[in-house]
C-alpha cells in the first residue's frame, strides 16, 4: 500500500480555526483528483475539493462528475 | 442528584472494529488518533450479544438492553399492510434510546446513521437516517434525499448536497486500498466497485456528523460508521496471512484493504476530535469483532445472516475525557454498558429495567449512580416514532438490496406472505437465541419448539433447541432431536459428533462423550469450542492432566475463549493451584462479566487463598447473576458466619437457601 498517505499530518493541514488565510492555503493545495485525506476532513474537506474540481474542470473543460441531486 | 462529569459526550460507532486488526496498526503508529484516545483514557474489550446482529447490537448499545426489551429482533420486518418486508425500522424500537431521553432532558442531541434510525426522529437536535448515504443510481441520475432521512426538514438541502457519490470517487482514493489496480478487469471482479461504495457510504456519513459539529450546538453526539464491518465482509479473506484456498493473484491485489479501512476511520477519527474539542468526553465502540486470523471461518454456510459467522465475541472500547483514567485497561464490560455509562456521565439516573451497568471502573473517582424504576415511565416529548409509520417504498426497496448484496438477508420469496412468514421465522429465532443468552431457556424453548415443529428441515433451529433442552435438564428430547437432525443429513459435519458430545456430558456419560469429541477432533482438530468440551470430559472423569492439556489447547486456538480460561480455573482448584486458579477465573470475568460460573470459581480461590472479603463479593456477583444458584449462598452464608463475623448476612442468605429448596420440593410434588 502507499505510504505517503499514511501520514495525516502530511495531508490533513492543521486547522486550529477557520481563518481565512489558513483555509486558502489548503483550498490552494487541493489537488483535482481530491483525496482521502481530503475526504477525512469532512464537510469542510469534501465541499472545498468539489468547488475546486469545478473551478479547474471549468478552466480545463473536464468533465467534473458533479452529481444530480 | 449525582454530579454531571461531562461537558460533552461523544459516541462513535465503528461497526467490528477489533483489537486484533487495530494493535499491529498502533504498534506501527499507524492510527495517531485512536493512540491519543487510548493514552489518554481506558480501553478494553466490548463483550457482543448473541445472536450478533448488527441492528439488534446497536440497539442495544444504544439502550441498555437486550433485544428482548428493545424490540428490534431482526434485519428486517413485515412492512405494513402485508406489503412483502422491508429493513427494520427505528418506529419497531419499544424503548427510549440514549438520544431519546437526553431530548426528554433538553439536551442538544444529534443522531447520524445509527443503525436502524429510520425514519428520522423528531429529536431535539439533527437526525440523519440509516438510509442517508446509499447511492442508488449512476452519478448523471437523480439521487433525491429519501422522506424521513433527514429531521429537521428544514436541513434536508444542506445534508442533500453533503453525500458522497462512489462515481465522485477517482484513483487518488481506490489506490490506497488497492495500489494495483489497474490490473483489475472490472468486468470481471467487482470487488473494486464495493470497494468505491463503502468508501462514499462511510465519507457521506462523516460529512454529516462534521457538518454538525461545526454548525450545530451540541450536548451529545452518535455517530455511526458501517463501513469497517463491510470492509472486512468483503475484503477480509485477502487479510493477511493468506488463507490456503485463497490465490496468490488476488491475495497481492487486495491484502491492503482490511488495513486501509482502519487508516481511513483513524483519519476521521482525528477530525471528529478536532472538531469536537478538547473538553469531550469520547467513546469509541463497536458491537463485535471480526476473526482476521486462523479462526477467520473457511466457508461461510448458506443460511440468514451466514456473515455473521465471520464475528468475533470482543468489539473494542475506548474512553476519554474528564474525570476518565488515562492510560487504564478496563474489564468485563459488555455493549449494554454504554447506555448507562452515558447517562451517569450526564449526571442522568439509570433505568432499573435496563440490563447494563455502568462502567464506573473507567472513572477517577467513585462514582454512585442512582437508579429509577424505567425511562419508559418518564412522561414527556422524547422525539420516538409512532409504531408502524408509513415509508417511501423505493427507498426501503433500495435498502433491502444492500442487505441482501451484503449476504444478511436472503432474496425475500416474491409471494408476499411467504416472505413475511419466512422473516417472522428468523425473527422468532433470533429472539429466542436473544433469551438463552440471557440464561432465560424456559422463555426460549416454547418459541424454538414452535419454530422447529414447522421447520424440520432448519438444522440451526433444531440445534438450539437441543440445546436448550439439555440445559434445562430435558436430555432424552435433546438426543431425539440431533439424532434426526444426523439422520436426515447426508453429509457428516464434526459438529454432529460435537453436540453429540455435548449430550452424552450432560448424560453423565463421560466416556461416551469423549469417543464422540475425540472423533469431531480428527475432523475439524481446530474448534476452540471442541477442546473446551473435552477438557470438561477429563475434569468429570478426573483427569485433571488430560483436561489441562485439554484447556491449554483450546486457549491456544483462541485466547479469548472465557469458558477455557474458567476451565483452567476449575483444573488449578482441583490441583490447588488457588492462585493460578483466581487469576484463571479474573481472565474468564475480564473477558465475560455475566459468567456467574467463573465469579464461584473465583470466590473459591480467594477463600483458599484466604482473602475472605473479596471472595465474598464474588460469591454475591455470583448470586445477583444466578439467584438460585444454591452452592453461592452457602459459600456466602459460611464466610459470613465462620470467617466475616456478620451473622446478620449469614442468616439472610440461610432464608434464601431455604426458599430455594422450598420451591425444588414444591416441584418435585
Amino acid at each position: 500500500m502507499k505510504d505517503d498517505w499514511m501520514t495525516p499530518e502530511s495531508i490533513i493541514p492543521q486547522v486550529e480555526n477557520q481563518s481565512f488565510d489558513t483555509f486558502d492555503s489548503f483550498y490552494e493545495n487541493i489537488p483535482y483528483e481530491g483525496s482521502l485525506g481530503i475526504l477525512a476532513l469532512g464537510a469542510m474537506g469534501l465541499l472545498a475539493w468539489r468547488k475546486k474540481r469545478a473551478e479547474i474542470g471549468k478552466a480545463s473543460g473536464k468533465d467534473t462528475g458533479e452529481q444530480n441531486a | 442528584m449525582p454530579k454531571r462529569l461531562a461537558k460533552k459526550v461523544l459516541l462513535v460507532g465503528w461497526d467490528a472494529a477489533d483489537w486484533k486488526i487495530i494493535n499491529p496498526l498502533l504498534d506501527n503508529g499507524q492510527m495517531p488518533a485512536l493512540e491519543s484516545l487510548i493514552n489518554n483514557g481506558v480501553m478494553g474489550n466490548l463483550a457482543t450479544l448473541d445472536p450478533p446482529m448488527s441492528p439488534m447490537l446497536w440497539t442495544s448499545i444504544a439502550t441498555g438492553m437486550h433485544a428482548d426489551k428493545h424490540g428490534i429482533i431482526n434485519f428486517t420486518e413485515p412492512a405494513p399492510q402485508s406489503a412483502g418486508i422491508r429493513p427494520v425500522t427505528a418506529s419497531s424500537r419499544k424503548v427510549k434510546a440514549l438520544w431519546n431521553i437526553l431530548t426528554q432532558k433538553n439536551y442538544k442531541t444529534h443522531v447520524v446513521g445509527w443503525w436502524p434510525s429510520h425514519p428520522a426522529e423528531p429529536i431535539n437536535g439533527v437526525c440523519v437516517s440509516n438510509f442517508y448515504q446509499r447511492a442508488h443510481a449512476p452519478i448523471d441520475k437523480p439521487w433525491p434525499l429519501r422522506p424521513g432521512t433527514v429531521h429537521p426538514k428544514s436541513k434536508e438541502k444542506i445534508f442533500d448536497k453533503l453525500r458522497v457519490h462512489p462515481q465522485e470517487l477517482t484513483e487518488a482514493h481506490i489506490l490506497p486500498f488497492v495500489p494495483d489496480a489497474a490490473k483489475i478487469d472490472q468486468d470481471k471482479d467487482k470487488r473494486l466497485e464495493s470497494l468505491a461504495k463503502i468508501i462514499a457510504d462511510c465519507s457521506s456519513i462523516h460529512s454529516a456528523a462534521t457538518w454538525i459539529l461545526e454548525h450545530e450546538e451540541w450536548d451529545f453526539m452518535a455517530v455511526y460508521y458501517d463501513a469497517i464491518d463491510h470492509f472486512c465482509h468483503g475484503f477480509m479473506n485477502f487479510h493477511p496471512p493468506r488463507m490456503n484456498h485463497v490465490p496468490h493473484d488476488l491475495f497481492d491485489l487486495y491484502k491492503g484493504v482490511v488495513s486501509g479501512g482502519y487508516l481511513f476511520h483513524d483519519m476521521m477519527l482525528s477530525r471528529l476530535l478536532q472538531l469536537a474539542g478538547d473538553d469531550v468526553t469520547v467513546i469509541l465502540v463497536s458491537d463485535h469483532g471480526f476473526h482476521s486470523d486462523h479462526l477467520r471461518p473457511l466457508s461461510i454456510p448458506k443460511e440468514p445472516a451466514g456473515p455473521a459467522w465471520q464475528h468475533r465475541p470482543y468489539g473494542v472500547v475506548c474512553m476519554k475525557g474528564q474525570h476518565i483514567q488515562k492510560d487504564e485497561r478496563i474489564y468485563g464490560a459488555s455493549l449494554l454498558d454504554i447506555a448507562p455509562t452515558v447517562l451517569t456521565l450526564f449526571g442522568l439516573p439509570i433505568g432499573n429495567d435496563m440490563d447494563g451497568k455502568p462502567l464506573v471502573q473507567s472513572f477517577d473517582k467513585p462514582v454512585e449512580p442512582e437508579f429509577i424504576p424505567s425511562w419508559e415511565d418518564v412522561e414527556g416529548e422524547c422525539g420516538m416514532l409512532p409504531e408502524n409509520v408509513q415509508q417511501d417504498p423505493y427507498a426501503e426497496q433500495e435498502a433491502m438490496e444492500q442487505l441482501i448484496a451484503l449476504g444478511y438477508v436472503e432474496k425475500p420469496d416474491e409471494d408476499h406472505q411467504k416472505a413475511i412468514e419466512q422473516t417472522l421465522n428468523e425473527s422468532q429465532f433470533y429472539l429466542a437465541r436473544a433469551y438463552m443468552n440471557k440464561n432465560l431457556y424456559h422463555d426460549a424453548m416454547p418459541i424454538l419448539e414452535k419454530l422447529y415443529e414447522k421447520n424440520y428441515d432448519q438444522t440451526r433451529y433444531a440445534f438450539q433447541l437441543a440445546k436448550c433442552c439439555q440445559v434445562v435438564g430435558k436430555q432424552v428430547k435433546a438426543r431425539e432431536i440431533v439424532e434426526r437432525v444426523i439422520q436426515t443429513n447426508e453429509k457428516y459435519h464434526p459438529q454432529f459428533d460435537l453436540l453429540l458430545g455435548s449430550l452424552s456430558l450432560a448424560e453423565k456419560d463421560y466416556k461416551r462423550a469423549l469417543g464422540f469429541l475425540l472423533k469431531a477432533e480428527k475432523s475439524e482438530p481446530r474448534l476452540p469450542v471442541l477442546h473446551q468440551q473435552i477438557g470438561q470430559a477429563y475434569l468429570k472423569m478426573g483427569k485433571l492432566d488430560d483436561a489441562e492439556r485439554a484447556f491449554t489447547k483450546a486457549l491456544e486456538i483462541d485466547p479469548d475463549s472465557h469458558i477455557a480460561h474458567d476451565g483452567m480455573a476449575v483444573v488449578c482448584l482441583k490441583k490447588h493451584q488457588n492462585e493460578d486458579a483466581a487469576t484463571f477465573a479474573l481472565n474468564a470475568i475480564g473477558l465475560i462479566y455475566h459468567y456467574p460460573i467463573a465469579h464461584y470459581h473465583l470466590g473459591l480461590a480467594l477463600s483458599r487463598l484466604e482473602m475472605y472479603e473479596r471472595a465474598a463479593e464474588a460469591f454475591e456477583v455470583c448470586a445477583v447473576i444466578v439467584p438460585g444458584f444454591k452452592g453461592a449462598h452457602r459459600m456466602l452464608k459460611h464466610l459470613y458466619q465462620r470467617r466475616l463475623n456478620m451473622s446478620d448476612k449469614a442468616a439472610k442468605h440461610q432464608v434464601i437457601l431455604d426458599e430455594i429448596n422450598a420451591k425444588q420440593s414444591e416441584k418435585l410434588i
